[in-house]
């Protein structure tokens, strides 16, 4: 109904060229839990409406066009919603920019939908709890290996449906499940500064795959476990870096995020299409691997994946890094026509080719592999990484030691043509591509 | 200057919602609702294209939170309150399911709900909300070209967030209402030359309207040097050295260190290593530390939290030693603390945490020059990228886009980017030996709780001279 509102509201509105809405129907659940006992539920039920205008101009001969994004509350009565229309209408007609025009109507793909489907959010939490906290009643891996446990979890579960239209006619709906997890979990570490010692961390979910969340359960306490006793990481260390999960996914998403048409028409991004964004020469010589990166509209398990883009525009793979060459470039629409280049859409998921090396070869050389950082960071203008550590290991290519404290820093560019990638494949935040990655030029700072 | 404009919408709300909350206080032992209604819009100059959206803050909907033989729930949403009756049974019926589903979860005691009634309209001398976008748009833009003009930018980006906040808490003792606007303005640049690229900012913010943007144009004069200044940056040599924090990372340090530290929320799940240090020696003697809605001006000042508990200041370092933690309603009730008024959303359809507001260190006696000078080898340390906490193993991260080397009591010329500093927080806070009479708080970043969560705050106060591992 507010839809219809809105439409109208837009019909009655004088200057307006096009127009773009999208709905997002959402049902969800919470559950907030210390140890293991549930310290409070919540429930949300919301719909939220988002309407961009676009205004029509014309100076010296050319056609230019404005915009101006607003929100639309469903609880918004015809006359307030009539203001904020006009309003938003007056706004996009101060921009002058290029004129663009509009995705057309598209087919969208049909999705199998989430697993979770058939009942409601409220009815899976006590399920997801369970299967979360199965993890824990695992025996010790190692009778020496200190008790760990979780301290508290934060579970959040909802369905969505999402809904986009504009005045090209274009109409797609599709519906997702979004789940999200945070954890801490917690071992007693040595006597002296540490104490007691704890991980946190979070990751997002569209299925319900109890036999997962299991095991991240049991993942994170033996890692915790290791944090608990760690020795603080020693100074003086010249050796390359190893980097897994979430953090890889940071490195690898450098070159996606500079993939990106925003960053590109901006002149923030240093790609050109055709241009190499590592050098093979130098990439054999250190024993490196090239590129090969893709945008992905659907990454199996991933709540972000999606037939369409926010402005509707349809969604398939697109290859954009080919063996260390720029192939293509995705994003909003209106960068790809004012850059004369194809309309492929704007993408939140990656996928990264498998590399050369199997993972216990990356491990074959004296290393440090970071597990866990306070808050790991690579800078899209610069390239430069780095964050404190949390949790590591420092290996002599046969046997490690987990270490703690102390930071890492680089740079991307620096790193680019010694990169080496492992041929094993695992979805680690928004990527799909490997599980873990070299860098050989990194400065450590120890914590002694 | 004049008053901000409440909404209008949620005025409207006020009575219908008194109705409801009356109705459903004879089903519930406790119930309460925060309705909100934020509003705003944003400019914003990229090079080829300006626009106009809004800020990632705007929200309008309801949460009613609820207490029910101990256990407390709360359910959040935004459509139409409609008639009383049917409203009420359709609220307390959520409630009522999500109490049933929490069975055997942890029980509080009895919320307290003391009688209060209070409003609070903010000032802002030039009214952002009904202005017209285009000379802000205009005023963005002129300063993104400026900034393009300089040597070895290649990419400028200006923006300005003006946001509305208003909020109104009803339970069966209270009746209050807020309205108050704040804004931000920020301005990026990236230079490169060659495979290298830097990039640097400046920002301004406040309980501003329009006017925020006549505090970041001199700004840019500064930024264009720093660009060209950037690219001739290297590295510092990694180990432990004096540093000079300058406010914005002194108070991110403040924040990462006691501020998430002493968050009453992470005592109650045996998170907080803090809980073990009241009365005890944190810090170096000269050290004094607070946050609150109250006691400063900035965006994180409030009449009343989202719990509707007003804001008070919370004096959370005296002289070195730790005095004071921040809560949340549900934690100060658990551990009998007295509430500060520190129980913050994200929006009506996030949980309430104890979350910061204003966090500073207090101002002290040396000048910058007294701090330089007394340093035979270290670095001056500016332009915040990110900090991040450790409140159970006091481990500390921040990372400084601006590191400026000192050698014998001057600076030498020689610039780092990025640094990464680290140390563990009694060490870093005990070796604090120079603050500044300086005072400087800065809102224009947010302030997320684990992976999200994110509230308005400000940090800063002084510059601080300290040790930390660099990288």
């Amino acid at each position: 109904m507010m839809i219809e509102a809105v439409i109208a509201a837009l019909a009655d509105c004088p200057g307006v060229s096009d127009w773009r809405l999208s709905e997002l129907r959402r049902s969800g659940s919470e559950y907030f839990l210390v140890r293991e006992s549930l310290d409070m539920s919540r429930h949300v039920e919301a719909i939220d409406y988002r309407l961009v205008v676009y205004v029509d101009t014309e100076r010296d001969g050319k056609r230019l066009r404005g915009e101006a994004a607003v929100s639309i509350h469903p609880t918004m009565a015809a006359a307030e919603l009539a203001t904020v229309v006009s309003r938003a209408v007056f706004a996009a007609s101060k921009s002058h920019n290029p004129w663009y025009p509009l995705p057309e109507a598209v087919t969208s793909e049909t999705r199998r939908p989430s697993a979770f489907e058939g009942r409601e959010p409220a009815e899976w939490m006590p399920l997801l709890r369970s299967a979360f906290y199965r993890g824990q009643v695992r025996d010790r891996a190692r009778a020496e290996d200190p008790e760990a446990r979780v301290n508290s979890l934060e579970l959040f579960l909802s369905r969505r449906e999402t809904r986009i239209l504009n005045s090209r006619g274009l109409e797609a709906s599709f519906s997702a499940w979004r789940g999200y997890v945070e954890f801490t979990v917690e071992a007693e570490g040595k006597e002296g500064k540490e104490g007691k010692v704890e991980l946190t961390d979070a990751f997002s979910f569209s299925e319900p795959d109890f036999a997962r969340f299991e095991l991240e359960t049991a993942k994170r306490l033996a890692l915790v476990q290791d944090r608990a006793v760690a020795a603080a990481l020693p100074s003086g260390i010249d050796l390359p870096l190893i980097l897994t999960g979430a953090a890889a996914a940071d490195v690898l998403g450098y070159w996606f995020t500079n993939c990106n048409l925003a960053r590109v028409y901006s002149k923030s991004s240093p790609f050109s299409m055709g241009g190499a964004v590592q050098d093979p020469s130098t990439l054999a010589a250190n024993g490196g691997d090239l590129l090969t990166i893709s945008a992905e509209s659907e990454l199996l398990g991933h709540p972000d994946s999606a037939p369409c883009d926010p402005e509707g525009c349809g969604l398939s793979r697109v290859v954009l890094c080919e063996q260390g060459i720029v192939k293509d470039f995705v994003g909003p629409s209106r960068y790809a026509t004012w850059l004369g280049l194809p309309v492929r859409g704007d993408y939140p998921l990656f996928s990264v080719a498998p590399g050369s090396h199997s993972e216990s070869a990356l491990r074959s050389i004296p290393h440090l592999e970071v597990a866990y950082f306070s808050d790991f960071g690579v800078a899209a203008d610069s390239g430069d990484f780095g964050a404190e550590i949390r949790l590591a290991w420092l290996s002599d290519g046969k046997t490690r030691r987990p270490v703690r404290g102390g930071s890492i820093t680089g740079n991307l560019f620096e790193n680019r043509d010694g990169i080496r990638l492992s041929n094993a494949l695992s979805l680690s935040g928004p990527m799909f591509g490997p599980s873990s990655l070299l860098l050989p030029k990194v400065s450590i700072t120890g914590a002694e | 200057m004049p008053e901000c404009s409440p909404s209008p919408w949620l005025e409207s709300m006020r009575s219908p919602l008194e109705a409801i909350v009356a109705v459903l206080s004879r089903h519930f032992d406790y119930i309460s609702v925060l309705g909100t209604d934020d509003s705003g819009f944003s400019c914003r100059a990229v090079p080829g294209e300006t626009s106009a959206s809004e800020p990632m803050w705007i929200q309008r909907g309801f949460v009613a939170r609820a207490q029910s033989k101990g256990l407390v729930v709360e359910y959040s949403f935004n459509e139409e309150l409609g008639d009383v009756a049917e409203t009420s049974r359709r609220i307390g019926e959520r409630l009522d399911a999500l109490i049933s589903a929490q069975a055997g979860g942890k029980l509080y005691p009895p919320l307290p709900d003391e009688v209060a009634e209070q409003r609070f309209i903010g000032r802002v001398a030039i009214d952002a909300l009904s202005a017209d976008p285009e000379p802000c748009l205009a005023r963005l833009a002129a300063i993104r070209d400026k900034l393009l003009g300089a040597p070895g930018v290649v990419s400028a980006m200006a923006r300005a967030d003006f946001v509305r906040v208003s909020r109104c808490f009803i339970s069966p003792g209270r009746d209050l209402f807020q309205c108050f606007d704040w804004s931000q303005a920020y301005l990026f640049g990236v230079a490169r030359r060659a495979g290298l690229a830097k990039s640097s900012y400046r920002v301004a913010s406040g309980l501003l309207g329009l006017e925020v943007l006549d505090l970041l144009e001199p700004e840019l004069p500064g930024l264009a040097t720093e660009m060209s200044d950037l690219l001739e940056a290297g590295h510092v040599e990694p180990g432990e050295y004096d540093v000079i924090l300058c406010p914005d990372m002194a108070g991110t340090l403040a924040h990462e260190a006691f501020g998430h530290g002493v968050e009453l929320d992470m005592f109650a799940k045996k998170r907080a290593k803090a809980a073990e240090y009241f009365g005890k020696r944190v810090a170096s003697p000269i050290v004094n530390m607070y946050d609150g809605a109250s006691g400063t001006s900035h965006v994180g000042s409030f009449l009343f939290d989202d719990e509707g508990n007003f804001g008070t200041k919370t004096e959370v370092i005296k002289d070195g030693i730790l005095v004071g933690a921040f809560s949340d309603g549900l934690s100060a009730l658990e551990l009998g603390f007295p509430l500060t008024g520190n129980g913050r959303r994200q929006a009506y359809d996030h949980k309430a945490y104890a979350r910061m507001t204003n966090t500073y260190f207090a101002s002290g006696a040396a000048s910058l020059d007294d701090m330089i000078a007394s340093t035979r080898h270290g670095w001056l340390l500016d332009r915040l990228d990110s900090g991040m906490e450790d409140p159970r193993n006091w481990g500390i991260q921040l990372v400084a886009l601006i590191g400026k080397e000192i050698k014998d009591g001057a600076l030498t010329g020689r610039i780092a980017s990025p640094v990464f500093c680290s140390g563990y927080v009694p060490d870093v806070l005990g070796a604090i030996s120079m603050i500044s009479s300086d005072f400087e708080l800065s809102g224009s970043g947010a302030c997320g709780k684990g992976y999200k969560e994110f509230v308005k705050v400000s940090s800063g106060g002084p510059c601080v001279k300290t040790r930390m591992n660099l990288g």
